[in-house]
């Protein structure tokens, strides 16, 4: 087996449990937090045997809603902080001024440790475009809040963004640009 | 001859359908967690519907002088909740109007629990008229009363709304009536 493959399967695991635990976690904080009452059933038809429902269209919009929230802020936080963290690494590897704003702020110790990869960046990067995508359809839907939406779509196109600045600061290592040679 | 080890090759397709597998799970997972709106099923033992599906509750509506905004709402699979605005009126008069249509198309009887309020401390007294019974649900002295009413099965009954106060109303209040069915 190829080690890449083994990377990614190690790197998926942690994103895909937090992406259930956040939409779980939302549902049981929701229904703590507004003392709401859940039914749960058993159908016959259709690929899920078990639907979580309300009796009421309020009920469910709030819930999906909160749910949608934490789920993509579990997975957000960990994203944007592998980008930041590696556009500053590499930042710091091609700008001295970067070295010394960051020895001010005593964030040295933390920036210089290279644990973070393109690789794992690409597939928090994937989890949270999924995640976003199910949001954006549901909110298209109506069943949570445009503005879950349109914050999700935010998260994922500045995911993206990320993700393709640190391919190309990956890329900048192994071909250097002429112009930074010469 | 040097033996080949095939079995990362044999592992590898494995490791492939196991990283789908991470997208595709807990995508599926978060849709299934996703809530829906849906009526509160009771069923006996038997599986046979309640008696309280076989209740046909219904706002006759109409236009009124002084009872004017009805509403009736389902709250749950056995209650209602009948809702109207009574407006300035003069004193030593009664008003009356047909607010409900009530039909059992079960074979067995049904208690209908009614309670009533309104929203200020006036000292009208109202009343429920069920064929010949008249049910006080508020007296002079603004005192609530909670009645019962035995339904035959197979039968239908109309149920007006029976106003009366010795002082003048110059404003409107809310008139609010529980009914649930036993």
């Amino acid at each position: 087996m190829s080690k890449l493959l083994k990377r990614i399967l190690k790197i998926s695991v942690w994103p895909a449990v937090l992406m259930i635990a956040g939409k779980l976690l939302g549902i049981i904080i929701a229904n703590i937090a507004y003392k709401l009452d859940f039914f749960i059933d058993n159908q016959i038809q259709g690929i899920f045997s078990i639907q979580l429902y309300y009796t009421d269209t309020a009920t469910t919009l709030l819930v999906n809603s909160v749910s949608n929230l934490f789920m993509i802020i579990i997975l957000a936080v960990p994203t944007i902080y592998f980008i930041i963290k590696t556009s500053i690494y590499q930042s710091t590897l091609q700008n001295p001024r970067t070295i010394v704003k960051i020895t001010k702020l005593n964030v040295l110790s933390w920036i210089t440790k290279n644990d973070t990869s393109f690789l794992l960046i690409f597939v928090w990067c994937s989890f949270l475009l999924v995640a976003s995508l199910i949001i954006i359809a549901q909110s298209i839907q109506g069943i949570s809040y445009s503005w879950i939406g349109g914050l999700s779509a935010v998260l994922a196109i500045f995911s993206i963004w990320g993700t393709i600045k640190t391919y190309e600061l990956e890329i900048d290592k192994i071909y250097p640009k002429e112009k930074e040679l010469y | 001859m040097k033996k080949q080890n095939l079995l990362p090759q044999i592992v590898e397709p494995f490791a492939i359908v196991v990283l789908l597998a991470f997208f595709i799970v807990p995508t599926l997972t978060v849709i299934n967690l996703s809530p829906i709106t849906k009526e509160v099923k009771k069923e006996n033992v038997l599986g046979v519907n309640t008696f309280s599906s076989n209740i046909d509750v219904r706002d006759l509506g109409g236009f009124h002088e002084i009872i004017k905004g009805e509403s009736l709402s389902k709250t749950n699979e056995s209650e209602y909740l009948y809702k109207t605005t009574i407006h300035r009126r003069d004193n030593l008069k009664t008003y009356s109007k047909p607010i409900l249509q009530i039909q059992n198309n079960g074979f067995s009887p049904v208690v209908l629990s009614f309670y009533g309020y309104t929203d200020s401390r006036t000292d009208t007294k109202v009343t429920l008229k069920i064929g010949r019974n008249s049910y006080l649900l508020r007296d002079e002295n603004g005192q609530l009363y909670h009645q019962d009413f035995f339904l035959e099965p197979t039968s239908n009954t109309t149920v007006y709304l029976y106003l009366e106060n010795s002082n003048r109303i110059l404003f409107s209040e809310n008139f609010e009536m529980e009914l649930s069915i036993k």
